[in-house]
């Protein structure tokens, strides 16, 4: 069959099927409006609204960049930015890069030092025709969480203040490994001296003992948007025959092994924890004799609630491990043994 | 070089004529990459070519990023690409320029004479070797319905009219840890994370005081056992579909074994020994070791965590009462509200009901 014969076979099958590699309705999220970006940038709807923006839209290449970038760092912080658009009240964030900055956490701005390279990474990024601009930044936490830390705050307010609008996004790449999920959150602060509407309760994280003090002092600073995903029908197809090969990575990882340190690292915290708490236990059941009912019921509150987080981390942990126990019970069920089992 | 008007003629070899010792890892970000590349520009450009950045150590090479080149006048922008070589540099330094991937919008998909100035042109930036060229093949036809990414690697050998010829290398798909979790995370169809901070307006509503405090635990409980659970059936969902993609490959390979045991004596030559070969080979590697200590080690770990994990449960049951008898206590009479402390706790709790 020649080329024209085999074009026109070709033609006639996508018509047929109407079949698109890309789909127009699903893709649209990735054509880049310059005039409907350039009202909204005028409108800044979010200067009288804090709260404004609610949803932070990550693209599937943005979060494997992140991810990537954020392990590749082992465990010094790494740091880099995120480009994209605004589109209602979502801040969608369509690709990312990282910035040759490390241990970002001992600075307030630790951009300031790769603002050169960053310009430059721009101007090369409009060169091959994405116009999209920088709408935020993002950072790992090794092993310790995804939320803002005062320097973190810090430089959040700066960005928002001079570069609204501004995202801050943070990752913890050991946590993503040992969890097999990944952990990732996405922040804008408050303005100084605004007063969030109704009492904020944060879903419970485990936080180490060393950086508790850093996380209570700022937690009303900010506020978490909701993160939610997206990619392209190609990227979705691809992603399906991706599997084909993809199998035989999910069967052979060993979850446990590479994540070694950062268990230990979560036992000998968690100790600590308990130790403290061990103490203040004490403290607290002396303080109860004579005192009146009413006083100890008070209380009672703290305490409780510490030994409650305790057993939180525990369990965290005691279900991480097993995640990893699983997969080497599949693999030691399929592969192991074999002379046995034959005979 | 000149945009691609007709359909040009294949510069392809069959593979037979020609095997290669060069093994290629593709890491998923790179796919996705040009996907995405693909996704945005391919109503705006007509040609849609870039680099690939990635690390070779002997005869292996990985494949980990890619970047655009952008088309002035139809040359390529060596500014741009030195520019981007130098950032990739700056950020990760172990990796260089290991080929360039060309997406090609009409048939054939194959790397044609048109490509060549640009092939020749990149050696430069890479040690004067020819580089690698990775081709993707966005039609309808290669992405719907077949099995197999339509992606192939192409490694450029010199025939005897000097003129490049292109010969496809096999490739497997290699990833980080992390990357592994983010791209089934990411092939999930519904990918959404809850905000971390919950908004309790809602709740305010339902009660005060003690009993929202109460009934806030119970959510967050409820919601942590819930999404742990969904997470253990997603990874063992995982799990068992890989198993079972290992049991249909192995079922493919034995019957073709028991085809060919199944042939008369005569007709056995038929069989592809090279193939058998692999699958002797296969066996032989196959361990026969228990790995009994380190694995039971590994066991008995994660088994003394979850042991931890309950006897802190249990402690903190035992606190629980103990506060709660301490109250009772505390109205029956200062006296009887004295405690010691935790150590001799369950000595007293023990009296304490012996005597009731």
């Amino acid at each position: 069959m020649d080329v024209q014969m085999r074009e026109a076979a070709q033609k006639n099958f996508e018509v047929e099927n109407s079949i698109e590699t890309v789909d127009a309705a699903r893709d649209a999220i990735y054509q880049y409006d310059e005039l409907e970006n350039k009202k909204i940038l005028n409108e800044k709807p979010w200067k009288e609204d804090p709260n404004y923006f609610k949803h932070a839209r990550i693209s599937a290449i943005a979060l494997l960049k992140m991810t990537i970038h954020a392990r590749s760092g082992g465990s010094i912080e790494v740091m880099g930015m995120m480009t994209g658009k605004i589109v209602g009240d979502a801040i969608v964030v369509m690709d990312a890069f990282p910035l040759p900055v490390e241990g970002t956490e001992t600075r307030v701005n630790p951009q300031a030092e790769a603002y050169e390279y960053m310009v430059d990474y721009l101007s090369t990024l409009q060169k091959v025709g994405r116009k999209e601009n920088i709408v935020g930044w993002y950072h790992s936490h090794p092993g310790y969480g995804c939320w803002l830390s005062g320097i973190d705050v810090g430089t959040q307010s700066q960005n928002q203040q001079y570069q609204d609008p501004f995202l801050a996004v943070v990752i913890d790449p050991n946590r993503t490994i040992s969890a097999g999920k990944v952990e990732i959150g996405a922040f804008r602060t408050y303005p100084e001296n605004y007063k969030p509407p109704g009492s904020q309760e944060s879903e419970y994280q485990t936080i180490p003992l060393a950086k508790m003090e850093d996380f209570g002092a700022h937690a009303s600073q900010y506020y978490a948007l909701e993160v939610s995903h997206f990619k392209s029908s190609l990227d979705a197809k691809l992603l399906e025959l991706l599997w084909n090969k993809y199998w035989i990575s999910t069967l052979s990882q060993t979850a446990l092994l590479t994540n070694r340190e950062y268990a230990s690292q979560q036992m000998l915290d968690l100790s600590n924890k308990i130790a403290q708490a061990e103490s203040s236990i004490g403290a607290s059941v002396s303080a109860l004799s004579g005192a009146r009912s009413i006083v100890a019921d008070r209380r009672e509150e703290p305490r409780e609630s510490e030994l409650d987080k305790i057993v939180r981390d525990t369990t965290k942990i005691a279900s991480e491990e097993i995640h990893g126990l699983l997969s080497q019970a599949v693999k030691d069920r399929v592969f192991n043994n074999l002379k046995t089992r034959i005979n | 070089m000149a945009t691609v008007a007709e359909a040009g003629v294949s510069l392809v070899i069959p593979n037979a004529a020609y095997s290669t010792d060069l093994t290629i890892g593709l890491h998923p970000l790179a796919i996705l990459n040009i996907s995405d590349f693909y996704t945005r520009a391919h109503l705006s450009r007509t040609d849609l070519l870039g680099g690939l950045i990635g690390k070779q150590t002997g005869r292996d090479v990985s494949i980990e990023h890619t970047f655009e080149f952008r088309l002035a006048d139809g040359q390529i922008d060596e500014d741009l690409l030195n520019k981007k070589l130098e950032q990739f540099k700056a950020c990760f330094e172990d990796l260089d320029f290991v080929g360039w991937f060309y997406i090609p919008l009409q048939l054939p998909y194959e790397p044609t004479e048109e490509l060549i100035p640009v092939h020749q042109y990149l050696a430069k930036f890479h040690n004067d070797t020819p580089p690698l060229l990775l081709i993707l093949n966005p039609s309808a036809e290669a992405v719907m319905n077949t099995q197999s990414l339509p992606i192939t690697i192409y490694e450029t050998l010199f025939t005897e009219t000097g003129k490049p010829q292109f010969v496809e290398v096999q490739h497997r798909i290699d990833s980080f840890e992390a990357e592994h979790i983010g791209v089934l995370y990411v092939a999930k169809q519904d990918a959404v994370v809850t905000a971390e901070k919950k908004d309790t307006t809602e709740s305010s509503l339902a009660g005060r005081g003690k009993a929202k405090e109460k009934m806030k635990k119970d959510e967050a409980a409820d919601t942590m056992t819930s999404s742990n659970a969904e997470e253990i059936v997603s990874q063992l969902n995982s799990q068992a579909n890989a198993v079972k993609m290992l049991h249909s490959r192995l079922q493919i390979l034995q019957q073709y074994l028991d085809y060919v045991q199944s042939l008369p004596d005569e007709a056995v030559s038929v069989a592809d020994l090279e193939v058998l070969r692999q699958i002797d080979g296969l066996v032989g590697r196959l361990s026969t070791e228990n790995f009994g200590d380190v694995a039971q080690g590994q066991q008995i770990d994660g088994l003394l965590a979850a042991l931890l994990g309950l006897v802190t449960k249990g402690v903190k049951y035992g606190v629980e009462l103990n506060a709660k008898r301490q109250m009772l206590d505390v109205q029956r009479g200062p006296a009887a509200a004295a405690s010691t402390g935790p150590p001799i706790m369950t000595e007293r709790l023990s009296r304490y009901y012996g005597r009731s």
